[in-house]
Formats: structure tokens, sequence, C-alpha cells
């Protein structure tokens, strides 16, 4: 067996699938290209795919990740120049290498996430709006999950928020120790969604070592 | 335009279901010479998107140079909403074109709660409703699909309807049409040339006409050269007939998401409720070797991981043991599943089912339809309770703990202990199951589906009175309590929804403004239970003095004018009637694909017969 990692994109025209909808269309382009994937036990087994982050409907990006477990005796530069031929326009994979069998899962590692929010017409937004948000202590906000209502502070997951122009970029925590959610950023600069057209320029894993893409960094066990 | 979209798609539920460019989509330039179709399905992207007669169509056109095919589904209420409120005209998915622009827009009619959205697409799209307030302008709108049979509650709002399978007669369609563009010819001379196709209708040449308490009498025709009935198209060697290699494979989870693959077309079951059987006879199969080819074509276009064998009854093929072996030795190592949409009872296979499923194990489907031998064998489905009972004892010993028993209540004849019979076989199909049960495996399931029946067009039944509604109500009721114990689920419909779909279905063209004043109310998607508004409906009735339950309850006399009369499927009205009668007397008739023909007279009406791939 091997495990091949690819970064790939999510562009127009796919810009409003969602996350399992990318999902499904790996599964079937993987099929198209005749990559031979290992496949998960059970009732219903399905091939072994893992993602990073899901990526929201309404979101591109130019960076996402991508782990596959196949069979062995495959070439990862091989497998991405079939797939990148199978997928659908919109999506097009970027790089691939094969990592370490035992490498961590891309879930557990991949921690940040930067975005490049292009702000439509009549935003009102300047740097000195930023600064005053950046000025806080602390930035609660409620979240709705499930079940419950809970009160997050998300200002130390804002690692770095400038305005360039008429894009505002963003660098935040990405994940299970800690996840910033792109539209509560937006709340407290009084925007809503409908406001921005967002792209995710890469995912990233902090660490001791600095800042490392996910091909970089998180390859060995 | 893209601007404004994108700022509404931002905010509707699942924005994907308008947007373009999956795998297989055609996406081609249009010239002044193109002739362009808009296939349109009147419910959402999900549910458009299984339809497998759509894809074929898109395909098929979108193989000839002269022509284009893209699609159109109804946007969900949001969207429509939204567009509205924009003033954004509705478009094609492909190039975004406003239908307007096409020079054909198609709908297909599936069932009777779509008609709402039908006349709302056209609204949104800016065409009027009715064909007479249409110039040469607008775009020419057909239709087709099984409700094309009786197509006289939605006769004002279609240019042309057509009768039977689509393949050959969209050919010619789009050839008239490109000639009639290239000859600079007007709306009337185009529908002239259209209307001298076999199996295309123009509603605009007949009139149909009623007496003072409103009766259907007869229908005169305002064309001279208008035929006095209208037959069916039939594929003939529906295996030489070429089919798509390939598929548009959605991004959004829709239903029926795999290859689909029509092993045969018809059926000579004779079962007299059902309309699709007595519509596409007679019954014409596909070579093994031609459904191999296809699927694995199919499977090397899309990536899809699962193969559906469809037809209406895929048991029935008389090569499925070798085809489903042939199938698994093929793909049993590629990770793919083979599912067969229901299994025959009388002749149940554990082997084939466990070889089906052997890579993905579902629940298994029978449909008795009837609680008891005599009424099955007045509607003629041929279930014994032995077989089934048998069936059961296969499935569960091998593994299965899940099965589905289909059924329908308000059948011609029933009583309330036809009803209970339906009790008391689920109740035989759990001990069963309960029997087979092993200590820490699933407790064995048996789901019980309700339908509530409609009388059809076209079959035996089409001059009987549906159910009322109280009686459907009182039997759901009753069933629910007799079924009311840990292993059973009970699923039943909305009873409303199915008096008005016997309304629709065997309704005449004064219901044509019934559906207009329903959608000026702001019904749409009406197969929707969220969406449904039966106060608006029964308002639209009243306002033209009309009541759907007496619609749907009406009876027709052996020799009453019928108001689809004209519309033919080639099965004779004499074969109907003797049919009728023998289901009222509870006896049955037997499959002229096993034995001796049954008189239908399709294959003398329209030059054709039975074609099998094995021994018959």
């Amino acid at each position: 067996m091997a495990k091949i990692r690819l970064q790939f994109t999510k562009e127009e025209p796919v810009r409003y699938i969602s996350h399992l909808d990318i999902l499904r269309t790996f599964e079937r382009a993987l099929r198209r290209a005749g990559v031979r994937m290992l496949y998960s036990e059970g009732f219903h087994p399905k091939p072994k795919l893992s993602f990073a982050s899901a990526l929201s409907v309404g979101v591109t990006s130019s960076a996402e990740y991508v782990d596959l477990e196949v069979e062995g005796g495959q070439v990862a530069e091989e497998i991405a120049t079939s797939l990148d031929a199978a997928l659908p326009p919109g999506m097009n994979i970027i790089k691939a290498a094969a990592i370490d069998d035992a490498a961590p899962a891309l879930m557990a590692v991949v921690n940040t996430a930067s975005y490049a929010l292009t702000l439509l017409s009549g935003h009102g937004l300047d740097d000195a709006k930023i600064e005053t948000l950046l000025c806080h202590e602390s930035l609660p906000v409620e979240r709705l999950t499930k079940k419950k209502r809970r009160m997050v502070d998300i200002r130390p997951w804002i690692y770095d928020l400038t305005l360039n122009g008429n894009t505002l970029l963003l660098q935040s925590a990405s994940g299970s120790q800690g996840n910033l959610r792109v539209e509560e950023v937006l709340g407290l600069l009084n925007l809503v969604l409908a406001d921005v057209d967002i792209q995710r320029t890469g995912l990233w894993i902090r660490g001791e070592r600095g800042i490392q893409d996910p091909l970089t960094g998180g390859v060995t066990p | 335009m893209k601007n404004r979209l994108d700022h509404i798609l931002k905010s509707v539920s699942k924005p994907a279901r308008y947007t373009n460019g999956e795998h297989n989509a055609v996406h081609k330039d249009w010239t002044a010479k193109t002739v362009s179709m808009a296939l349109a399905f009147p419910d959402i992207y999900e549910v458009g998107m299984g339809h497998l007669g759509f894809k074929i169509l898109y395909h098929l056109i979108n193989q000839r140079d002269d022509a284009v095919a893209e699609r159109v589904f109804a946007p969900w209420v949001d969207m429509d909403d939204a567009m509205r409120s924009a003033q954004l005209p509705l478009f094609s998915l492909e190039s975004r074109r406003p239908l307007q622009d096409f020079d054909i827009l198609g709908f297909t009619l599936q069932y009777e709660m779509s008609y709402t959205n039908i006349l709302r697409m056209l609204d949104l799209a800016g065409i009027p409703r009715r064909s007479e307030q249409r110039g040469s302008a607008e775009p020419l709108v057909i239709a087709g699909g099984p409700c094309a049979f009786n197509v006289e509650p939605l006769a004002p709002f279609f240019d042309a309807v057509v009768l039977g399978e689509g393949e050959e007669v969209m050919q010619e369609i789009l050839d008239a049409v490109r000639i009639g563009k290239e000859q600079g010819r007007d709306r009337a001379g185009l529908l002239q040339v259209l209307g001298a196709i076999p199996g295309i209708y123009i509603p605009s040449w007949y009139q149909p006409v009623y007496d003072e308490t409103g009766r259907f009498c007869q229908i005169d025709r305002t064309n001279p050269t208008a035929p006095a009935a209208i037959e069916k198209r039939v594929i003939r060697d529906f295996d030489a007939l070429p089919s798509p290699d390939r598929f548009v494979v959605p991004y959004l989870d829709v239903v029926h998401d795999r290859v689909m693959v029509e092993v045969m077309r018809g059926c000579t079951r004779g079962c007299r409720f059902c309309q699709a059987g007595m519509l596409y006879r007679p019954a014409r199969e596909r070579s093994v070797q031609s459904i191999k080819d296809q699927v694995r074509r199919l499977l090397e276009t899309t990536g899809y991981d699962e193969i559906s064998l469809t037809s209406l009854s895929t048991g029935d093929y008389s090569c499925i043991g070798p085809l489903v072996k042939e199938l698994m030795e093929e793909y049993d190592q590629t990770g793919t599943a083979l599912s067969l949409p229901s299994l025959r009872v009388d002749s149940f296979d554990v082997q084939l089912a466990k070889d089906i499923q052997r890579f993905r194990k579902t629940g298994l489907t029978f449909a008795p339809e009837a609680g008891t031998q005599r009424l099955r064998d007045v509607i003629n489905k041929n279930v014994k309770e032995a077989d089934l009972i048998s069936a059961v004892e296969g499935a569960f010993s091998a593994g299965w703990h899940q099965i589905k028993l289909y059924f329908m209540i308000g059948l011609p004849t029933e009583t309330m202990e036809d009803v209970e019979g339906i009790a008391a076989l689920a109740r035989k199909v759990l001990a069963v199951g309960q029997r087979h049960q092993k200590p820490g495996r699933k407790r064995p399931t048996v789901t019980v589906s309700i339908a509530s029946f409609v009388p059809k067009v076209g079959t035996p039944f089409q001059w009987d009175a549906q159910d009322t509604a109280d009686s459907l109500r009182k039997k759901q009721y009753h069933l629910r309590e007799l079924l009311k114990h840990p292993g059973f689920q009970f699923q039943y419909h909305d009873v409303e929804t199915s008096v008005l779909e016997g309304a629709f279905a065997r309704g005449d063209r004064r219901l044509a403004d019934v559906l207009e004043s329903a959608v000026d109310k702001g019904c749409r998607f009406d197969a929707w239970t969220e969406e449904f508004r039966y106060d608006a409906w029964l308002a639209s009735f009243e306002e033209h003095g009309l009541d759907a339950a007496r619609m749907a309850q009406r009876c027709f006399a052996q020799n009453d004018p019928l108001p689809w009369g004209h519309l033919q499927s080639g099965v004779s009205e004499e074969f109907l009637w003797v049919e009728h009668q023998a289901a009222w007397n509870a006896m049955t008739t037997s499959d002229c694909r096993l034995g001796d023909c049954t008189g239908c007279a399709v294959c003398f009406a329209l030059d054709v017969k039975n074609k099998l791939q094995g021994g018959e």
C-alpha cells in the first residue's frame, strides 16, 4: 500500500459545491482515472480518502489537501496527472507526493488556515477598523452547535488580519484545537457572507518548525 | 447577470442546483443555425437528474452537430422567490441563457403533482402560459412522458405533445424545426409539419365538447388535417437502439445516483392497475452483450461504483441469471455494486439475490400490492402467498434482516378484509424473520409501504372510481393500528394528494383553468408535503364550478366517451374492457410472453411484437 498526499484546487464553476460533493467527485474521478484505491471494511466499503478540513459551500480554494490510500506500485506523479485529467472543471491537482504510511492524518496536523476575502462594493472597511478589532484582548462570539449555545473567545484564533486594497487577508486557527469561522470575523466587522467572495489560500501546520504546508510538514510519523 | 446571480446564489439553499460544469455536461457554442432545445424537468435538480429519459434525450440531441440540448429544473421555492424579486428570468444550466432564447422548450410529464411547477417555470421564463398566446418569437413548448397519455388537463399550455418513446421522434422534431428555421416558417406552419409526424398530438387542433351537466361528449377537430386519434411511438428493435455512452455526473446527492441501464422496455404481465405496463407494450429485451457493453462504457465515463439494471420488471428479463453472473464476474473485484429495483416473488432466487448484493447488502423489496389472493387476482398481480413466504424464508436465512413490502389500498372491489390481509401477510413475513434471527444479530424489520390507488388512463381500471378520502383514511388508520408492533415500519401517503392525483389522472381539459388558478394562488411543488396547499386547490376547483373528489370518483360506463380516447397506446379498448370485467370477477389473465396471446392487439395496431433474448 502507499499513502499519497495531494494538493488540489476548488475554483469556479464549482464554488458552490459542498465538502460531501467534493468527496463524491473525488471518488468518481479516481475511478475514471483508474487509480487503484484501498477500501474501508464493513457493510459499505468506501475508498480511503481523508481531507484536512471541510470547505464550505460558496468558498473557493487554491490549496486544499487530501490523503489517498492506494494499492502499492502506483507512482504519485502518475496518479496526479491522471486524476487531474479526470477531475471536472474547477478542480485541479497542483502537487502530489508519496508520504510515509504512518504519517499522521491531515485532520490531526493541520491547525491553521489562510483566506483572502474579496470585499464587494460599499463595505466601509479601513485599516483603522481592523486595528480597533485587533486591539481587543478578547472577542466573545456566540456559537450555536447542534444542541447548545455557548460563548467562545475567537481573539486568540485570529493570527493575522490585514486589509490589502479590497481584499481582507486572514490567517486563523483551523481544526480540533481551535476553529475560527470566517463569518464570525465578518460579523465583528459588520459584514455578512453575501458581502464577500471567500477564497481559502492555504492550510498550514504551525509548530516548533514555524509554519509549514502539509506537503512539507506532517509527512512523517 | 453573473453578479446578480452570484448574489442570489449566496443566499439560497443548495446553490449547486443552479450551477453547471458537471463531468460529461455538454457545453456547446450556438450558431444562428443551431436548433436549441431546453429540456425541462418540473422538479428540483436532485429529482430531475435521476430521470433516465432526460439523460438519454440530452445526450442524443447533443450528439447532433446541428442541435444543442441544455437542462433546466424547477428552482426551489427560495430561488424562485429570489429570482422573481431580482427579475432574473429562468435560465438553462449550461449556457445560462434565458429559456426565451431557445427554439424548443420540452417538459417531461412524469406525475400529476408536478403540473403547477410547469406553469411556474413558464412564468419565470417570461413565456406565455397558453399556446394561443405565443408568437413566433417564443420557443415551441412541447411535452412527453407517461402523463402525455392524458395530457388534456394541460392541453392549452402545450403546442405539441409526444406520445410514447422519444428517441426516434425527437430526431424528427429537431429536423422539422431546423427546416422550419431555414425556410422561415411561422408558428402555425411549424405546427402543421409537426402534427403530420406520427405520435405527435397538437392540442389546439382539437376541441372537447361537454353536455349541460358538464360530462364529456366528444372531441371535435378544428383542423381538417388533424387525425381522429394519435397513436404512440414505439421503438421496434430496442436492442438495436444506440444508447448514450455517457451521462452527466452530478455534484449534488441526487436520486438514483448510479449507472442505469435499461435491460428491456415494456411488460406484458398484465397487472391491471399498472399504467406503464399497459402503455409501453410490447416487451422488448436488450441482449446480454449489449447490456454488458453499455455498463462497461458508462462505468468508464462516469466513475460510478454502482450499476442498476432498470426496466418495469427486471426480474422478468429472460436472461437475468446469466446476465447477473457475467456482470458479477466482470466487476466483483472492482468494488462495484449491482442493484435491481425489485425481484420477482414467484421465482425469487436466493442465490441471485446473494450474487447481486455480494459487495454491498441492502434491504430486499417485494410488491405483493394486495393483502388477499382474491384481490391479487382482481388486479392480476401474480403473487401467491406461498411464494412470498418461501422468498422471505430464503432471504432471512441467507442473512437479510430488512424486508420492504409494497401494497396499495383503495383497489376496486376492496373490502376491509382485504386491507386486514395486508397486516396478516406482514405479520407472517415478520414471523419468518424472527424464526431466523440469530442471537446478537440485528432484529428483523418489515416495512409496509401503502400507496393509495389512483385509476389511470389506458388501464382496465380507467372506468372505475377512486376510493373516497374518508375510506382511504380509515384504511390507513386501521392498518397503522394493526401494525403497531416493534419490528414493523408503516409508511403511507397523504390522502388529499391522492385525491388531487385522482382528479388529474382522469381529468379533462376543464382542469386547465383550475390548474392556472391554483398556480395564481401560489401552489407549487405539490409533491412536497411542506409546500402542498390543499385549501388553495379546493378554492381553485370551486372557482370553476368543479370538485376534485367528484372528479376522482367519476365512474364511466363501457360506452361512455372518454376525454382521453383520442390518445392511444395501441392496446385496444375492447381488451381493456374485457380485462375490466375479468377483474371484477377475480379472474386472472396470463402473460403473453409465457403462453397464448391475450388479445390486447398492440402488436397488430403498431406492427410490433415481443422480443425476448432468452428462450420463451
